[in-house]
């Protein structure tokens, strides 16, 4: 999530937009707009709703920005984006459990056979151990922190994740057989 | 604990001392070998996944609309203190972009067809019920206003105060070139909400700087 050289930094388009520059917040968006949305999708697997929680993140950045300097603007937007993807899903309740992602516009997919296998595989999965290997080996976050997350302990992160990765793996060699 | 499970203990770790034993224990079983290498495509496939997602087109609009119609309220704070004031017209310009996002909106079928994103019939009554509320709030502020800004042209009036006047006069024409393009925008799209939301930024943005020209009125040495 660096920005290219000779790009300004992520503080220094964050100070800019404090300011009320909204070219500055527009490229901020552009950034990291793809990531969120991404995340988003992923776990609350509705594209109304992961624009909702592109938006809420966006909207949090922009009323309360992390102090500066920031060491990480897209950690910290990712965080907030998972956050609010998880309050979602809460919200929402078990009623999609078993749901499998459904293919739509504005999630393509470079690899598409390798994506969609992992995204039917999912499905397998109960939820608490699909979530747990979304955040941990999709999105990158710690046991530690995922326990802060979903309300659970590390190792239960790790056990959940353990076996997630068991049942992913059989279901993707069956896929391919 | 079979050496199975001990490698995938380890690999299940945040420990890269254990990914490098996990390693250890593959480099010399192909079983586990086998294992390990299942275990690297599997999270290829995830890294792939991850990098892979582009958000939709529209939702830079809808999000930079989003924020632009907070933003143009928490602008109208700098004129708390009109002496201070010198950003009026970036202020206003702020709702003029506003404008120029919901414009590339566009009433696409995707966005228009999307349940919940627009109003239904009575939010849209209710919307416009409130809009027509602001909208003579405002005409009382004004006609209140009006001999205050007409202070502005008076050759009794110092320069200093002439000035902040005439400011506030430019920052009210902009909102209300603003108010009238939202407005014309949303007769041909009457249920885009984030037109709504952006004509009610400009009302509460109108709303606050009548109320500072009638501050400077009561504090100041004006008239």
């Amino acid at each position: 999530m660096e920005p290219a050289h000779g790009a300004s930094s992520d503080n220094e388009l964050l100070e800019r937009a404090r300011q009320g520059d909204a070219e500055a917040f527009g490229a901020i968006y552009d950034r990291y707009c793809n990531v969120l949305y991404g995340t988003a999708m992923r776990l609350v697997r509705s594209p109304e709703q992961a624009e909702d929680v592109v938006q809420e993140a966006f909207m949090k950045l922009h009323s309360r920005p992390p102090a500066p300097p920031v060491r990480n603007l897209g950690g910290w937007l990712h965080r907030v984006a998972s956050h609010a993807a998880l309050d979602r899903l809460r919200r929402r309740g078990r009623r999609q459990e078993h749901e499998l992602i459904p293919e739509r516009a504005g999630s393509r997919s470079t690899e598409p056979a390798a994506g969609t296998d992992l995204e039917r595989a999912l499905g397998a999965l109960p939820e608490r151990g699909r979530r747990v290997f979304l955040l941990h080996d999709v999105e990158g976050f710690l046991h530690s922190e995922i326990a802060d997350m979903l309300g659970i302990s590390a190792g239960t992160s790790k056990s959940q994740l353990f076996r997630a990765r068991r049942i992913l793996r059989q279901e993707l060699a069956g896929a391919k057989s | 604990m079979s050496d199975l499970e001990r490698l995938h203990d380890l690999l299940a770790s945040d420990d890269p001392a254990g990914h490098r034993r996990a390693a250890q224990m593959a480099a010399h079983d192909p079983t586990l070998q086998a294992e390990l290498d299942a275990h690297d495509r599997l999270l290829a496939i995830a890294e792939s996944w991850r990098e892979s997602t582009v958000a939709p087109q529209h939702l830079r609009a809808r999000v930079l609309a989003g924020v632009e119609a907070p933003a143009a309220t928490v602008l109208t704070g700098r004129f708390r203190n009109a002496r201070r004031w010198v950003s009026g017209l970036a202020a206003a310009a702020s709702i003029v972009l506003a404008i120029v996002f919901l414009q590339q909106i566009v009433p696409s079928p995707d966005v228009i067809s999307v349940r919940g994103r627009l109003l239904i019939n009575d939010a849209l009554t209710e919307a416009s019920e409130a809009e027509a509320r602001h909208a003579a709030a405002i005409a009382k502020l004004e006609r209140v206003a009006a001999p205050i800004l007409q202070r502005a042209t008076d050759p009794s009036t110092d320069a200093a105060n002439a000035a902040i006047l005439l400011a506030y006069r430019d920052r009210l024409a902009a909102i209300d070139t603003a108010i009238a393009e939202v407005r014309g925008y949303l007769e041909d799209n009457p249920g885009l909400a984030s037109a709504r939301t952006v004509l009610l930024a400009a009302y509460i943005d109108k709303t606050l700087v009548l109320e500072e020209v009638l501050g400077t009125d009561e504090t100041s040495d004006l008239g």
